[in-house]
C-alpha cells in the first residue's frame, strides 16, 4: 500500500470499560512524531459497547477514531483482535502503529506485524523521526545498553513501555470523526476462546496507584522477613509493597507484586527498596518512580546508583528503627 | 501430543556487567569469551511446562528446536537433561542482531521440517534480547493460535487451556490444537536435571540443519534494521545518610524524607 500517512495508537480499556492510562501514553507519544510529521493522529477502538469511549481519545488529541464494536470483541483475544486492528489500518493507511507493551499489547502485535508483512521493536521508550519514519529506542541485555531499530517497510509497529510518557490531558470538547469499521470476522475462523476473567484480590491500594511503593527483594531472606515491609507500608499513606522477581520466585509472596521488565511498571513518588540489588530488570518496572531510596548491606549494590538517597546497612537493624521513626513523625 | 518447545542459547545473563561491552560499530553486544553460554531463562519454563504435561500423559513427546550462530551441546541439551526427548539444531552464522520477524520464519521453516505437532512451548522472551517477539510471530507464521504468558497450562483432548496475568486481573483463554503457548516464570520452577537424565541427554546426537537445509530460509529483507546500539550515560547523584550505628542511620533517612515532604 502506498501513501501512508499518520500514527494509529490502539486503544485499551479496562474492566470496567474507561481507558486505561496506556490510552493517554500512546497518545502523548503520538503527539510528538505527529508534531515532527506533521501528520494525524488515529485511534483504533475496540470492544463491546465501548462507543461512549471515542469521545474521550478525541479529547486526548485523536483526528479520528476508527471503531469496532460487537460482543465478538467484548475479550481481548489475539484471533478476534488482530484482524480487527488489521481491518482498522487497511482504513486508515498509517505510517507508525503503536500499542501499549501491556499484557495484550505484547500479546498483539507480533502477530500483526507478520500479518501485515511488516516490521515491529518491542517495550520501546524512545521514539523519534528520522527522514521521514519512526526510530525506536529500546532497552536490552536487561537495561546495560540501548538499540536503536529503524523500519525498512510500513507501517512502522512499535509497542511502548508503559510509563515511558506521561499521559497526555483530555481536552474537554475537541472535535474529531468517529468510523465505524465492520471487520466482517468470520466466527468459525477463530480457533482459540475467551474462558474466563478473575480480578486481581487488591487489598488496600493498586500498585499502579500507589504514591509510596516498599519493595522487598531477595534480602529480606524469607516470607516473614517480607512480611516485615507491610509495618512500613501500614504507617504511610497511598503505601503498597512490591517485590523483586527473586522475591516472587523465592515464595516471599504473592506473584503478582513483582514489578520489573516482565512484572509491574510503577512510578511512584517514593519508591523504597530495600534488600534489593537493583538489577536492570528489575529497574525498567520502578525506574520512573521520582524518589528512590535504597536500603542495602552492600555499597556497591546497583541500586544506590539509581538513587536520590541511600542507607547502607542489614535491613533486619535499620527497617525496625525506619518504622519506628516514621510512626513518631506520623503521629507528631 | 506431540511437543516442541523452542529454546534459545544466550551469554549466561548472570555474568560480570562488565563482561558486556557495546560494540557501536557492528551495532551488537559484544561479550567477553569468559561468559559461559546458558539456555534463555524462560525456555526453561517452557520445557518444564512440556515435561508437565508429559508426566501426565506418558505417550507425549517433547522435541526441543533451537536456532543460533552455534551451540555449545553441553549447555544446549539441558532440556534433553531434564527429561525431553530429541534435540533439532539450526545454526547459521549470519543471524546475530537478526530481526525477530526473520528470526520467527527461519523457525517456521524448521518446525515443518520436524513434521506434525499439537502444541508448541516457548519462552516468554528472550533474557538476552527481551524482545517477545520471536514465538508469537512464530504462531503467525505457522497459522495456528498462540496464547501468550501462561502461568498456568492445561492441555487435553484438542484444546490447550492457560491462565494469564492480565492488567487487572487473571485471564483464563483456550485454543484448538495445534496452538503455541508461550511461558512465563509464574508456571513454577524448572526441574533440575537428573545424573540419569544428563547421562542419557550425551547419548543424544542431535540433529544439525544448516541454513541450505531448509525452505524458506533466504526469506525477503529484514523488516526491521538496528541502527545504533551503545551504554547509555549513568549519572548517580545520590546522598548516602549515615548514622552512628545503622538505626540511627534509619531515623536520619526519615527525618530527611520528612524534610523534603516525601512522607
Amino acid at each position: 500500500m502506498a501513501g501512508e500517512n499518520g500514527i494509529l495508537i490502539v486503544a485499551e480499556t479496562g474492566a470496567d470499560g474507561s481507558l486505561s492510562s496506556i490510552t493517554n501514553e500512546l497518545m502523548s507519544a503520538a503527539q510528538g512524531l505527529a508534531a515532527d510529521l506533521g501528520e494525524p493522529i488515529s485511534a483504533a477502538l475496540i470492544g463491546n459497547g465501548v462507543g461512549d469511549r471515542a469521545q474521550d481519545i478525541i479529547n486526548l488529541g485523536a483526528d479520528t477514531v476508527y471503531q469496532v464494536d460487537g460482543d465478538q470483541f467484548a475479550s481481548y483475544l489475539n484471533e478476534t483482535y488482530t484482524p480487527a486492528v488489521i481491518a482498522i489500518a487497511q482504513q486508515a493507511n498509517p505510517r507508525i502503529i503503536l500499542i501499549g507493551h501491556t499484557p495484550n499489547g505484547r500479546d498483539l502485535g507480533p502477530y500483526l506485524a507478520v500479518r501485515l508483512q511488516t516490521g515491529i521493536a518491542s517495550d520501546t521508550s524512545g521514539l523519534s523521526i528520522a527522514d521521514g519514519q519512526l526510530q525506536a529506542a529500546r532497552s536490552v541485555a536487561g537495561g546495560l545498553f540501548r538499540q536503536v531499530v529503524s523500519f525498512p517497510k510500513m507501517p512502522a509497529i512499535a509497542t511502548v513501555h508503559m510509563k515511558a510518557y506521561d499521559g497526555a490531558e483530555p481536552q474537554s470538547g475537541r472535535s474529531g470523526n468517529v468510523v465505524n469499521v465492520d471487520v466482517g470476522l468470520d466466527a468459525s475462523s477463530v480457533r482459540s476462546r475467551f474462558v474466563k476473567h478473575a480480578d486481581a484480590q487488591i487489598e488496600g491500594i493498586r500498585l499502579e496507584d500507589a504514591t509510596i511503593v516498599v519493595t522487598g527483594g531477595r534480602g529480606m531472606g524469607d516470607e516473614a522477613g517480607f512480611n516485615e515491609l507491610y509495618k512500613l507500608q501500614a504507617l504511610l499513606p497511598q503505601a503498597a509493597v512490591g517485590a523483586t522477581r527473586a522475591a516472587t520466585d523465592s515464595g516471599f509472596c504473592e506473584q503478582d507484586l513483582m514489578i520489573g521488565i516482565t512484572g509491574r511498571v510503577v512510578s511512584p513518588d517514593v519508591y523504597i527498596a530495600i534488600a534489593l540489588s537493583g538489577a536492570s530488570q528489575h529497574m525498567a518496572g520502578c525506574s520512573g518512580s521520582k524518589n528512590i531510596v535504597a536500603i542495602n548491606r552492600d555499597p556497591e549494590a546497583n541500586i544506590f546508583s539509581e538513587s536520590r538517597f541511600g542507607v547502607v546497612g542489614d535491613y533486619k537493624q535499620v527497617l525496625p528503627a525506619l518504622i519506628e521513626e516514621v510512626q513518631k513523625l506520623m503521629q507528631g | 501430543m506431540r511437543i516442541i518447545v523452542t529454546v534459545k542459547q544466550v551469554p549466561d545473563p548472570e555474568a560480570p556487567q562488565s563482561s558486556f561491552t557495546a560494540d557501536r560499530a557492528a551495532k551488537r553486544v559484544a561479550v567477553a569469551s569468559s561468559v559461559p553460554a546458558a539456555v534463555s531463562d524462560y525456555d526453561n519454563y517452557a520445557t518444564e511446562a512440556a515435561l508437565r504435561i508429559k508426566d501426565a500423559d506418558t505417550d507425549s513427546t517433547v522435541s526441543v528446536v533451537s536456532l543460533g550462530e552455534s551451540h555449545v551441546l553441553d549447555v544446549i541439551k539441558r532440556p534433553l537433561a531434564m527429561g525431553a526427548d530429541d534435540l533439532f539444531l539450526v545454526q547459521d552464522p549470519d543471524l546475530p542482531n537478526g530481526d525477530p520477524v526473520t528470526v520467527a520464519a527461519a523457525l517456521a521453516a524448521a518446525i515443518r521440517k520436524i513434521g506434525d505437532f499439537d502444541l508448541i512451548l516457548s519462552g516468554r522472551q528472550s533474557s538476552d534480547l527481551d524482545q517477545g517477539i520471536v514465538a508469537t510471530a512464530l504462531a503467525a507464521i505457522l497459522d495456528i493460535p498462540v496464547l501468550t504468558n501462561a502461568i498456568a497450562i492445561e492441555a487435553s483432548g484438542d484444546e490447550v487451556q492457560i491462565a494469564r496475568i492480565v492488567d487487572d486481573g487473571i485471564d483464563t483463554v483456550a485454543a484448538r490444537l495445534p496452538a503455541l503457548v508461550t511461558v512465563s516464570n509464574e508456571l513454577g520452577q524448572p526441574r533440575y536435571a537428573t545424573m540419569r537424565g544428563i547421562m542419557a541427554a550425551r547419548r543424544v546426537d542431535p540433529t544439525v540443519w544448516g541454513k541450505g537445509d531448509l525452505e524458506a530460509m533466504d526469506a525477503a529483507d529484514p523488516f526491521t534494521q538496528v541502527v545504533d546500539l551503545f551504554a547509555p550515560e549513568k549519572s548517580s547523584n545520590v546522598e548516602m545518610i549515615e548514622g552512628e550505628t545503622p538505626a540511627e542511620a534509619a531515623k536520619a533517612l526519615a527525618l530527611r524524607l520528612r524534610e523534603e515532604r516525601l512522607i
